[in-house]
């Protein structure tokens, strides 16, 4: 019998009705100033210290046959903490929406997966699109999660290169959370802790489309 | 020359010759030429030195004993043979000072010292002088007037210096105090500024709490009318320690933080209507002791108080929680939270009381008869931090897009296998309940306390076998043991029974000698029933092995023969022993009056040969237990009862030593 996406067994304290939505906003800054960005995360979050994360990121794409969209999955490998389980992210469309939307929204499925599912995405007519090493520190304010990240090239590079050089210069900087489609107040929670980060770094919604319309 | 012939005038001259150089072997002289007249002026004017023309007289009169004062004069003249001069006369010094030394020590007696050597005849002695006695004193005088001097210079500076020190400080203006006490509020608590306002955060959000009240202030700074007025609340506040130092600085907390509060815990006698016990728990009563001190400011004072309401609120918060959704743990009765109170019964009769106060006075000094549960006032606070850090320090997640909230059990169980055992074994983990724990904990204390009186109570009933309670140091909160002896004085080493009294929140457990365990119920009845069956085992094991040594035969042993003779008297059990020569038989019964002390009743069987006038007076015949009665006809012979009272002996067990050796002998 196939359970039912929501049905998390070991997660007793996670509320009934699944997280599928991810409220996010990004944001770029360079690396002199990154440190002094991390000073004020540290202040600002949870008070424990930063979580240092090295994470190998695989992007597939699988052709849509209904839509100009492709279908994004994402393969997820903690180099600095090998031990744990591979993660599989299914990532929607971003959704920038209408400007009473504090922030930009994307439907989001996380599994963990015990192998490298290099081949079972193969097998199911995904390709790899590129592939991204993210080294970083990872905070955490409540349910807000926060990545400050340099992005690299892994060693066998397969992708494009000339964007990473371009962002080789500035640190990635993400402030997400994952709550239910009903939830209202996640959205405004993430639009509140970056109105705090100003002015060390503005983080707004960016249109995707628009970005790649100018590329 | 001497004589006295006239003086006769002898003229001498030089001869005409000429000095003979030398004589030559063959006898043929050299002379030397005369000189001639040229040639002796020459010579003469060869003679006379030009420069010290005038010297001559005087160095005439110089002699070795010329003194300091010349030789300065010679000094000064610097004529070319003055260095030779200084240094040969330099030599004649030391050289009279020599023959002056050789001379005394010459004619100096015997035996004395050189130094004080004082020849009697001549009045001579030496000594040594310093040769510059005054030039010391007046050096250290010179010395202390400097020193005097620099130090006065000295002091002038650092005077000059405390004294705009001073003036500074004096002058400082109520601006820069209000900036130094906002310097002092930020080391303590956490203070932003947004836009105009000053706004701080007291709750312990930072240490993990997830409490709804944001429990924020604002800071004000006072104008100068109103910074000497207080309001009822501070006027409270400042009650205890009234000089607290004035502040330009005042905090602004949200009305429902303005008070004193703290959580009290009682159980509660409900057929007396009294507390057993209490115990209130505030944040400021762990401060008192060790944070605050009389000198704080009175913002500080403020926030402490907000932050201990803030505190017990969110532990009574999540206490009622819990007790909303657990009706019942074990309790008596279900859990019933009723505004700022939750009881139960955690026994029948026995009731626990968790309240929250919240008072705007200052409350009163607790009531010292009632001494405080500490344990159960720690566990609560232990049980909040450990809340706290446990929210606080979650595994964080490894690739980032992993799900947040998890553990690390549970990551890898997602993905490797796991019995289910094991699975449950990490979420029992990860429930913690306040409530729970409380009721457990105040469940023991209360069992504690009845067995503690029930042992009480026994020792002060039973005076004849000693019985000891040794408590066991190591306790937890949940689970506690006692170890009971029990022993006969002067018989010790006869007998002794030892159990181990464990005490639960819900049950007692006791583990015998003889590696037998009961379980109890918590009914204080049980435990003294049990008590009381111990003792009198005890008093019949005594027996029985008191009459093995004397050489007694058993014959018949019941822990619990019979019903007794009339329904209120419980029998405890019995023994019949028998002499070595069976001339002799002694049957004792153990009854326990209900309500009253145990009794010993005991029947003594002879032969008609048996001589008994040792024993005379302290046996008659027993009414009850008379031969005649049909049922006691297979017993055989003559049964007395003794006569307790009359025999010789301390206790029981010596009287029964007395009994039973006079009955043989």
């Amino acid at each position: 019998m196939v359970e039912p996406a929501n049905y998390q067994p070991l997660s007793g304290e996670i509320p009934s009705n699944v997280n599928v939505q991810e409220y996010f906003l990004q944001g770029s800054i360079l690396d002199a100033n990154a440190d002094k960005l991390k000073q004020r995360l540290q202040g600002l979050c949870d008070n424990v210290p930063p979580e240092p994360f090295t994470d190998h990121e695989q992007i597939y794409f699988l052709k849509n046959a209904t839509s100009m969209l492709p279908i994004i999955v994402k393969a997820c490998k903690s180099l600095a903490k090998p031990s744990t389980p591979w993660q599989i992210k299914y990532v929607g469309a971003t959704e920038v929406g209408e400007h009473n939307k504090p922030t930009m929204i994307r439907s989001c499925v996380t599994v963990a997966v015990s192998n490298d599912p290099a081949q079972f995405l193969d097998n199911l007519g995904f390709s790899l699109q590129s592939e991204v090493i993210l080294k970083g520190y990872f905070y955490r304010k409540g349910r807000l999660q926060i990545t400050v990240s340099k992005i690299s090239v892994p060693p066998t590079a397969t992708c494009d290169t000339s964007k990473l050089e371009a962002s080789a210069s500035s640190h990635l900087v993400e402030v997400n959370t994952t709550a239910s489609p009903r939830d209202e107040t996640a959205g405004d929670e993430v639009k509140n802790f970056c109105q705090l980060l100003r002015p060390a770094i503005v983080l707004n919604k960016v249109d995707h489309r628009k970005l790649q319309q100018w590329q | 020359m001497s004589g006295n012939p006239p003086p006769i005038k002898i003229s001498l001259q030089s001869l005409s010759d000429t000095k003979i150089q030398e004589i030559a072997y063959d006898g043929r002289e050299t002379f030397i030429q005369p000189l001639s007249m040229s040639e002796s002026l020459t010579d003469l004017a060869n003679r006379i030195d030009f420069l010290a023309e005038n010297e001559d007289e005087e160095t005439q009169t110089d002699d070795a004993t010329s003194t300091s004062v010349d030789e300065a004069q010679y000094q000064a003249k610097q004529w070319p043979w003055e260095n030779i001069r200084t240094q040969i006369q330099r030599s004649v010094i030391e050289m009279n000072v020599l023959t002056d030394v050789l001379s005394i020590a010459q004619n100096k007696p015997t035996n004395v010292p050189k130094e004080t050597a004082e020849s009697s005849d001549s009045n001579r002695y030496m000594m040594y002088d310093f040769a510059s006695k005054e030039a010391e004193p007046s050096k250290q005088s010179l010395q202390m007037i400097t020193k005097k001097r620099c130090l006065g210079a000295a002091s002038k500076i650092l005077l000059s210096g405390a004294d705009r020190l001073n003036k500074a400080k004096s002058e400082s203006s109520f601006q820069n105090t209000y900036h130094s006490e906002l310097l002092k509020l930020r080391q303590r608590w956490r203070v932003r500024r947004v836009g105009e306002k000053i706004l701080g955060e007291l709750s312990f959000r930072t240490a993990g709490s997830d409490y709804w009240h944001m429990g924020s202030f604002e800071v004000i700074k006072k104008s100068d009318e109103d910074s000497d007025t207080l309001d009822d609340y501070e006027q409270n506040l400042t009650k205890l320690t009234p000089n607290v130092p004035k502040s330009p600085i005042k905090v602004v907390v949200s009305s429902d933080l303005r008070g004193f509060s703290s959580l009290s815990v009682q159980i509660m006698d409900l057929s007396k209507d009294e507390a057993i016990k209490s115990c209130t728990l505030s944040l400021s009563d762990i401060e008192n002791s060790a944070m605050s001190s009389a000198n704080d400011p009175l913002w500080h004072r403020v926030l402490c108080n907000a932050q201990n309401v803030l505190f017990c609120r969110e532990l009574f918060a999540r206490l009622s929680k819990e007790a909303v959704q657990q009706k019942t743990l074990g309790t008596a009765s279900p859990i019933v939270v009723i505004g700022d109170t939750i009881t139960t019964n955690i026994f029948p009769k026995i009731q626990l009381r968790v309240q929250l106060l919240f008072s705007k006075t200052h409350p009163t000094k607790r009531n010292p008869r009632q001494a405080s549960i500490f344990s159960i006032q720690n566990a609560l606070m232990h049980l909040l931090l450990r809340y706290f850090s446990k929210r606080l320090h979650i595994s964080p997640p490894h690739p980032t897009t992993a799900a947040l909230g998890l553990t690390t059990q549970m990551r890898h169980a997602a993905v490797h296998h796991n019995s289910l055992n094991q699975l449950a074994a990490t979420a029992k983990k990860t429930t913690l309940s306040f409530v729970d724990v409380l009721i457990t904990m105040s469940k023991h204390y209360e069992v504690r306390q009845r067995v503690c009186d029930t042992i009480k109570v026994l020792s002060n009933e039973f005076s004849d076998p000693d019985v000891l309670a040794h408590w066991s140091l190591a306790s937890s909160k949940t689970e506690s043991s006692a170890r009971l002896t029990i022993a006969n004085s002067g018989f010790e080493s006869c007998y002794r029974s030892a159990v181990q009294v464990i005490v639960k929140p819900d049950c007692i457990k006791i583990l015998q000698r003889d590696a037998r365990s009961l379980t109890l119920s918590v009914d204080p009845t049980d435990l003294h029933n049990y008590f009381v069956s111990l003792v009198a085992s005890h008093q019949l094991m005594t027996v029985q092995v008191l009459s093995r040594t004397l050489g007694w035969t058993m014959l018949h042993v019941s822990p619990h023969s019979s019903l007794g003779l009339t329904p209120d008297i419980k029998n405890r059990g019995s023994v019949l022993i028998s002499s070595n020569n069976g001339a002799v038989s002694v049957a004792i019964a153990c009854n326990e009056m209900i309500g009253g002390p145990i009794q010993y009743t005991t029947h003594v069987q002879y032969t008609k040969a048996h001589d008994r006038s040792q024993l005379e007076g302290t046996m008659y015949d027993d009414p009850d237990f008379s031969l005649e009665s049909e049922k006691y006809l297979p017993l055989g012979g003559v049964w007395m009862k003794v006569n307790w009272p009359q025999l010789h002996g301390r206790h029981f067990i010596q009287k029964m030593e007395t009994l039973l050796t006079s009955l043989v002998y």
